[in-house]
């Protein structure tokens, strides 16, 4: 059996020190395999977006391992991560932060194609076809992020996380500063490349309606904690856990009241 | 790509544009006159160009001053020091103290710290003090005063460029930037440097001014550049024993110059700050 793509073990993050200090993240331990879609629902502040830094290396664990494709590599200095950032991957919430705003799109992403290692003179073409992939048109690489729609911008910061041909995408609420009409796109285009890309998704969201659409696994965060984790169908159709219910519970109220009739 | 053009062409109104190229156009004028107008004008340090306190005429515009010198002639000359002197002097805080901010702000920690306190011993000093001690400690060459001057603005580019490299090392284009693995190096250089040269910018302009005023004002008090050689503050100074007696022109005209390239200068980084304001 092929190494897990990604685990995680007894991870902590604590901000400060003594008596002062916050942990964000309180012993969270999983293990994804390839092709799985894992979601992480939690209210705001329950540490899942920390989590997902902590995955893709932008912040230091205070302790525990994490281990991408059979090697350790939170300990490893930026230097030496670099090879592994190919393999992983981000999609941030707010796409027009995402972007440098004096930057064409285009010269984004082809930073991001400098990490396959090819030579420069393919890129033009490839970052053509990655946005043909995400269903934009390419006359829109040329403009700088502050002339192009949220919604295609979402679709083009894929796009970016897809030109390091990666396996694994940490995708950090990447629908929650969309609208609803372009979040269900959005859904549907993640589900689609995933089986062309074949692909891994670590999912972190507040909505449950995506993390339904979506996941395959889901578990719940809670101050740093995971509560409860399982097959998607479990955790959503019979929660375990107190807060599970809770969050599900909340967020079908929230739901009818802002589209009522309708059901899933 | 050039450092001001961020923004989608409609979003640049007329009226940020003329906000901009009017005090451009005057700094241009005076930079230019500075430039070439000594070729043109009797010799600055002549002492026989005219009859000693004579006014403004047609053959000395700006009048003689009491060593029979050319005042017009004096105070375009003194422009090309003050200018030279002044963009010098703030080029050289500029290279030195944004860089240095942008790596503190980014880096942080220790880093960030040790800098921001050296910074700081620097500013608890009035600025025009420090200039004045460290001018008479090492002498007042046009070097050591331009190195004071950089030295003095140093700390404020540093402080500058910190503060607004700390919300950007936060921002999700920097995160992906550190995805894509780019060095702290490539980041600073490629993605936050440029981002914040629109408030260096308008700094820089300020910093122009103060140091043409500080200049003045260091010649002014006598430990500046000294007589002869014609630079505005000297001027002011030389005239100022006429004022009373009535001979204006040896102190007002340079005056005027100072005036209207400090107002200039800050006009320039006033509508640099407002160009490059939150969009």
């Amino acid at each position: 059996m092929t190494a897990p793509l990604l685990q995680a073990r007894h991870l902590v993050k604590r901000y400060g020190r003594g008596a002062r200090s916050v942990v964000a993240v309180d012993g969270v331990d999983f293990t994804l395999h390839r092709g799985e879609i894992l979601g992480i629902v939690g209210e705001s502040g329950s540490g899942k977006s920390t989590l997902g830094r902590i995955l893709l290396k932008l912040t230091a664990p205070t302790s525990g391992e994490v281990w991408l494709d059979g090697s350790r590599v939170d300990r490893l200095s930026e230097r030496a991560f670099r090879p592994y950032r190919r393999t992983i991957q981000a999609v941030f919430q707010q796409p027009q932060a995402a972007f440098d705003p004096r930057w064409t799109v285009r010269r984004s992403i082809e930073e991001f194609h400098l990490l396959r290692g090819e030579p420069r003179s393919g890129a033009a073409a490839t970052i053509e076809a990655l946005a043909r992939e995400v269903r934009l048109d390419p006359a829109l690489l040329d403009r700088l992020p502050g002339q192009v729609s949220g919604g295609q911008l979402q679709r083009l910061s894929i796009a970016r996380a897809l030109a390091a041909r990666p396996a694994l995408l940490v995708l950090d609420e990447p629908t929650s500063a969309l609208d609803v009409s372009i979040r269900a796109q959005i859904v549907r285009l993640l589900l689609a490349l995933r089986d062309e890309e074949r692909l891994t998704y670590v999912l972190i969201s507040h909505d449950m309606e995506v993390i339904r659409a979506m996941a395959t696994r889901v578990a719940v965060m809670r101050h740093g904690v995971w509560v409860e984790e399982g097959p998607a169908e479990r955790v959503l159709g019979a929660p375990a856990h107190p807060y599970t219910k809770k969050l599900l519970a909340a967020a079908d109220a929230g739901m009818d009241l802002i589209r009522p009739g309708r059901g899933r | 790509m050039t450092a001001l053009d961020v923004r989608p062409a409609a979003r640049r109104g007329p009226v940020a544009r003329w906000r901009i190229l009017v005090p451009a156009a005057g700094l241009a004028v005076i930079a230019l006159v500075s430039l070439v107008g000594p070729f043109f004008l009797v010799d600055p340090l002549d002492v026989g160009a005219g009859e000693p306190l004579s006014g403004p005429s047609g053959a000395h515009l700006f009048g003689v001053d009491q060593y029979g010198m050319d005042v017009l002639s004096r105070v375009v000359s003194a422009g090309r020091i003050d200018l030279l002197l002044a963009l010098s002097a703030s080029a050289i805080a500029l290279v030195a103290g944004i860089p240095l901010g942008a790596f503190a702000g980014y880096r942080g920690g220790a880093w960030d710290q040790g800098l921001l306190r050296v910074a700081e011993s620097f500013q608890a000093f009035p600025t025009m003090l420090l200039a004045m001690g460290v001018t008479l400690a090492l002498g007042p060459s046009l070097p050591n005063l331009v190195a004071v001057i950089a030295v003095v603005n140093i700390p404020l580019y540093m402080r500058l460029a910190r503060s607004a490299v700390i919300p950007l090392r936060e921002a999700d284009f920097v995160l992906a930037a550190r995805c894509a693995g780019r060095s702290t190096f490539q980041i600073v250089r490629q993605h936050i440097v440029p981002n914040i040269a629109q408030v260096a910018i308008a700094q820089f302009s300020v910093t122009c001014a103060w140091a043409i005023q500080v200049l003045a004002g260091l010649s002014f008090i006598g430990i500046g550049v000294r007589m002869p050689t014609a630079e505005w503050g000297s001027m002011i100074r030389q005239g100022t024993d006429h004022m009373v007696t009535g001979q204006w022109w040896l102190s007002v005209f340079p005056g005027l110059a100072i005036l209207l390239t400090v107002l200039a200068l800050n006009q320039i980084a006033a509508a640099a700050r407002r160009w490059g304001g939150p969009s």
